[in-house]
């Protein structure tokens, strides 16, 4: 079965991660733009940052034979540093037409500060102007509330909730986001929050409409896997592989493709994993073969 | 070989006529506001407007900037991009070159694979040698023959050091070493000793050498090059025979020469051009 992660931080995973993505059936993955753990001090910070979503991650994914695709933006946390988010705004539109970008994000609320507000507010008109989808994050604390104002936002600016993915939904959310026309994405944690046993009963009530699986998997403790662990754990409690296909696959490929960087013939036809691009003495695989099934020692 | 109105011609001639008049517009307007804001949304607009699914099939090669973008299998967003960035730096070399810079600064693989094929085509292309030594560091391939391969830029341009530097690293990275340019005229003598002691290595590591590396040592043929053509004349692969061959044979050194000698079937076929470095590889 193949499987579409729609966020995942890869610059903070291993090789060992790509190569169990690869294995479980991972074909694309959406890699975000978000903080990195403490706060950045300077807008180069940024544009390197922005820039090895575009660069070198791509091609690092590219060897594992994944497709690698990316959302730009400013993030909550760091909005709240004024001065910077300004310099960092100037600079988001030279990297959203960029040949893997498939939409603004991850941007949104996390303490719901005036700051906050403002940089989301100018990312979703941009947005509106660029016609390009939006990947909301939203916050962990005060969620419901916070959640229900990202959406409210987004409609004040003009934008059409069916371009506009709610990240880190729970029960709790849900429904106010699918009642509302948007997509409902959920973040599969392995401890905390939303877990891949509350995600099948999710499906069960909502079906599988405009509900989107993914693992948001970064430099914390969380599973890269998460994807297609919830889809094996849907197909064993009786949800039908139609239902699994679009919440783990189709549903973040509709929703992302919409401003055609994102296609499935990049893994159906793939060149991506074209040996002649890759080197063979100095590449991230340093001679290997992107395999491990084989001879494994633990 | 920079040319304007050529590539404005190819992109007459295979871009949708609206967005090459959207896009000749936008330069028109550049002109006047000298905005570097509009240049950069113009740029990234480009990628919309111009396809780059396919290489353009050009119907003649009527022009060096045509025919090098034909050997280089250029779409038409690539021309664009191209088209775009000269317009504005003939517009106003000064201004523009520091934007040019800023767009290249922040470019994702694509845009930089073509930026580097294509330096040539800019006016002053030498403002970029930066970024072009830059993209030699690399580790993602297509940058790296962006500017390795079938380039001239590298021999125009690069000192001998900056030039060394792509061979050597063209042969680490087992890049096919026909297709840079100009490697009899750039041969010099401190590339002479990084082939020899890199080709040691390898034979110490029990592994193989493209014998076009060979190429540039034959000027500079000294005792320890002269036993390492004896080991190539000698060697069980037939490829490497020739090599050693090649290099001696043009060497004009008496002592290759009388090497060269003891192999009269290779010395022979090399006078009637029957062997040369580009028909090397072929049985």
């Amino acid at each position: 079965m193949m499987i579409i992660d729609p966020h995942v931080h890869m610059t903070s995973r291993t090789t060992d991660d790509y190569e169990a993505m690869a294995a479980a059936g991972v074909v694309a993955i959406i890699e975000p733009s978000f903080w990195l753990g403490q706060p950045r001090t300077q807008v180069g910070s940024f544009q390197d940052y922005f820039s090895s979503l575009v660069g070198w991650e791509p091609f690092r994914a590219s060897q594992f034979g994944i497709k690698h695709y990316c959302t730009i933006g400013l993030n909550s946390k760091e909005a709240n540093n004024e001065v910077l988010a300004e310099q960092v705004i100037e600079l988001l539109p030279l990297y959203l037409h960029k040949e893997n970008v498939v939409a603004i994000g991850e941007i949104g609320y996390d303490d719901q500060t005036p700051a906050e507000d403002r940089f989301f507010r100018m990312q979703l008109d941009m947005a509106k102007e660029l016609d390009m989808t939006v990947q909301v994050h939203t916050p962990h604390r005060d969620k419901k509330a916070g959640t229900i104002k990202s959406m409210e936002v987004c409609l004040e600016h003009g934008l059409d909730p069916a371009n506009v993915i709610i990240d880190h939904n729970n029960e709790e959310t849900v429904k106010e986001v699918l009642d509302r026309g948007f997509i409902a994405a959920f973040t599969i944690y392995p401890k905390t929050k939303m877990g891949n046993d509350r995600m099948v009963d999710v499906v069960k009530k909502y079906g599988s409409s405009n509900i989107i699986v993914d693992s948001s998997a970064d430099w914390g403790v969380s599973d890269p896997l998460a994807v297609p662990k919830t889809a094996n754990l849907m197909l064993k409690r009786g949800i039908s592989m139609e239902d699994v296909r679009k919440t783990c696959y189709q549903n973040a490929l509709d929703a992302f493709s919409k401003n055609g960087k994102m296609k499935e013939a990049h893994w159906l036809q793939p060149d991506s994993i074209n040996q002649s691009q890759l080197f063979n003495d100095n590449s991230v695989l340093r001679g290997q073969k992107p395999r491990i099934d084989e001879d494994q020692i633990i | 070989m920079y040319n304007l109105e050529d590539i404005q011609n190819i992109l007459i001639k295979y871009g949708k006529p609206e967005n090459v008049a959207w896009l000749n517009g936008k330069i028109e307007k550049l002109a006047e506001d000298k905005s570097s804001k509009d240049l950069f949304m113009t740029y990234s607009l480009l990628n919309v407007k111009f396809d780059a699914t396919r290489p353009i099939s050009f119907e003649q090669l009527d022009s060096e900037s045509t025919r090098y973008f034909s050997a280089h299998e250029a779409n038409n967003l690539q021309v664009s991009r191209i088209y775009l960035l000269a317009a504005v730096l003939e517009q106003d070399l000064e201004f523009f070159t520091p934007k040019v810079a800023n767009i290249i600064q922040v470019a994702d693989t694509g845009e930089l694979e073509t930026f580097l094929k294509y330096l040539l085509l800019l006016p002053n292309p030498e403002a970029y040698k930066q970024t072009a030594v830059e993209a030699l560091r690399t580790n993602i391939a297509t940058i790296f023959d962006a500017i390795a391969m079938g380039n001239p830029y590298p021999a125009k341009y690069f000192n001998d050091q900056q030039w060394n530097q792509m061979f050597l690293k063209a042969a680490f990275m087992e890049r096919d070493l026909s297709q840079i340019e100009s490697v009899d005229q750039k041969a010099n003598e401190d590339l002479t000793r990084i082939i020899s002691d890199y080709a040691h290595e390898r034979w110490a590591a029990g592994r193989k050498i493209d014998p076009l590396f060979w190429r540039p040592v034959s000027k500079f043929l000294n005792e320890q090059l002269l036993n390492d053509m004896r080991t190539l004349l000698n060697s069980d692969d037939k490829i490497e025979n020739k090599a050693g061959a090649l290099c001696c044979y043009h060497s004009g050194n008496e002592k290759a020469m009388s090497l060269l000698n003891g192999k009269p079937e290779l010395k022979h076929k090399i006078a009637e051009r029957k062997i040369t470095w580009n028909t090397i590889k072929q049985q």
